[in-house]
Parts: C-alpha cells; structure tokens; sequence
C-alpha cells in the first residue's frame, strides 16, 4: 500500500492571527514547519517536533531545527492536526494554558490520540 | 488581523493559512515560491529517515556528510544544487522530479499524478517549477 501522501492540518484562527503577528522570517519557518506535518503526519520527528512532556497528546513544531523562538502548539485529533497557539519560547508555560483553554473550546480532546 | 473563518468553528486549513500569507506580501509570496524545491527534498529526507528509523547523524554517514549538513538539508530553507540532489537520490534511492516550466504552461514531460503530489512553485524566475518524488 503506498504511503499516504498528506494529512490534514487545521489551525484554530486565534493561531492565525498570533501567526501573522510574527516576523516574516518566522512565518516563513512555521509554515514551512507545518508543510512537514501535512507531508507526514505522525511520522513527523524531532528535531522538527517534540511531543509535551506531562502533557497528553500535546506537541510542538521547532520551525528552523528549533533556531525559531516560535513554537507552533498541537494535538493530533482524530485523523487530523490542530494547530492551537503560535506560541513562543519566553511565553511557552503561558501559551501551554492558553492551548488546554482553546482546545476545550473547540472541543478538542487532549486526553486520546 | 486574519479574517480567517470557517463556518462558525473559527478554523482554517494548512492551505488556505498560506494563500491568505502569500496573498498578503508579494514578497513573502516570491521567497515560499522560490523554496518549494527546498521544502520538497526535506520533506523526503525527513520521510526516509523516518521510513528507515534513522537519526540525522545516521543519515549524515550514509551520505558521507556532516549532521549540520542534513540539518540544513531537512530545514527547507535553502534550495539544494544538482549535486547534492543526485548524491541523495544515488544513496537513498529516493527518486526525484523538477520540472521547469514557462508559467502558464502545462507540463509535457511529467505524468497528471506527479504534478499532484508535487509542490509548484509558480512565478519562479518566469517559471513554474514542480518538484515531485517518490
């Protein structure tokens, strides 16, 4: 069976705005970060992701091999990804709340993959 | 500020996330297109280490480079010379289409499912480039 060829990546659209509030060098990398997990979904590995230690069915993008402060914040859900919070690096405890807050929201479960 | 909504739920996909980007900056738009070849190649690195559960620096000895070089490889933001692409192609046995093309003209010399699969970066230099692998 031949690999599948993409996957279907979604962002909440408080991470669009938070996206296009970044310098252009760092949209340029978090999309191109996203372009990989729409290419391979959970094949994806570090350095290009890290999975959230203590916090189920959280993952972060590292745009840039993780040279970017930003760090998009996911989950996987269902058969699909879903971008929460454009996070970056000095605001990332914050922004790891802000994540669990949108995704019950939107009804996104955390706590299965 | 996004206008981006789906519906009520307020979501937006992959794609429709870059074309309100590029839409936004001409200049944004020329520097995505430009890298699509880049992007491709490290999407299928980043495939075939993981199809074959090796880390970077593994990769890097099978290729007889260093991990920074992968890195950079991998990283999507720097368009790779025909060199290096035939040494991947010759090492991993990723097989890899590029496909220059004047703008506006439909391929001749590619088949309907590689345009498909591939990432086109149109307005490159006057072009169209379509980058395909399998």
């Amino acid at each position: 069976m031949p690999a599948r060829r993409s996957w279907l990546v979604e962002y909440l659209a408080e991470a669009v705005v938070e996206l296009h509030t970044t310098a252009h060098k760092e949209q340029l990398g978090v999309l191109s970060a996203v372009d990989k997990l729409v290419a391979l979904g959970p094949s994806l590995r570090p350095p290009h992701m890290k999975s959230l230690k203590g916090q189920p069915n959280l993952m972060e993008l590292r745009p840039r091999q993780g040279s970017s402060p930003v760090r998009p914040i996911y989950a996987r859900f269902d058969d699909a990804f879903k971008i929460l919070v454009i996070a970056t690096k000095n605001d990332f405890d914050d922004a790891l709340k802000t994540a669990r807050k949108r995704a019950a929201q939107y009804d996104i479960p955390l706590d299965r993959s | 500020m996004s206008r981006i909504t789906v519906g009520d739920r307020r979501i937006a996909t992959h794609g429709e996330v870059v074309a309100e980007t590029l839409n936004a900056d001409p200049e944004f738009r020329a520097e995505w297109e430009r890298l699509a070849p880049a992007r491709k190649l490290a999407v299928e690195l980043i495939r075939y280490r993981a199809q074959n559960e090796l880390s970077q620096t593994a990769l890097a000895n099978q290729l007889g480079v260093s991990q920074p070089r992968v890195a950079k490889l991998e990283s999507g933001e720097h368009n790779p010379d025909f060199d290096t692409i035939a040494h991947v192609v010759g090492v991993t046995g990723i097989e890899f289409c590029f496909d220059f093309v004047p703008a506006g003209r439909e391929s001749k010399l590619i088949t309907k499912r590689a345009r498909e699969q591939g990432t086109a970066g149109t307005r490159y230099k006057g072009v169209s480039v379509i980058a395909a692998a399998t």
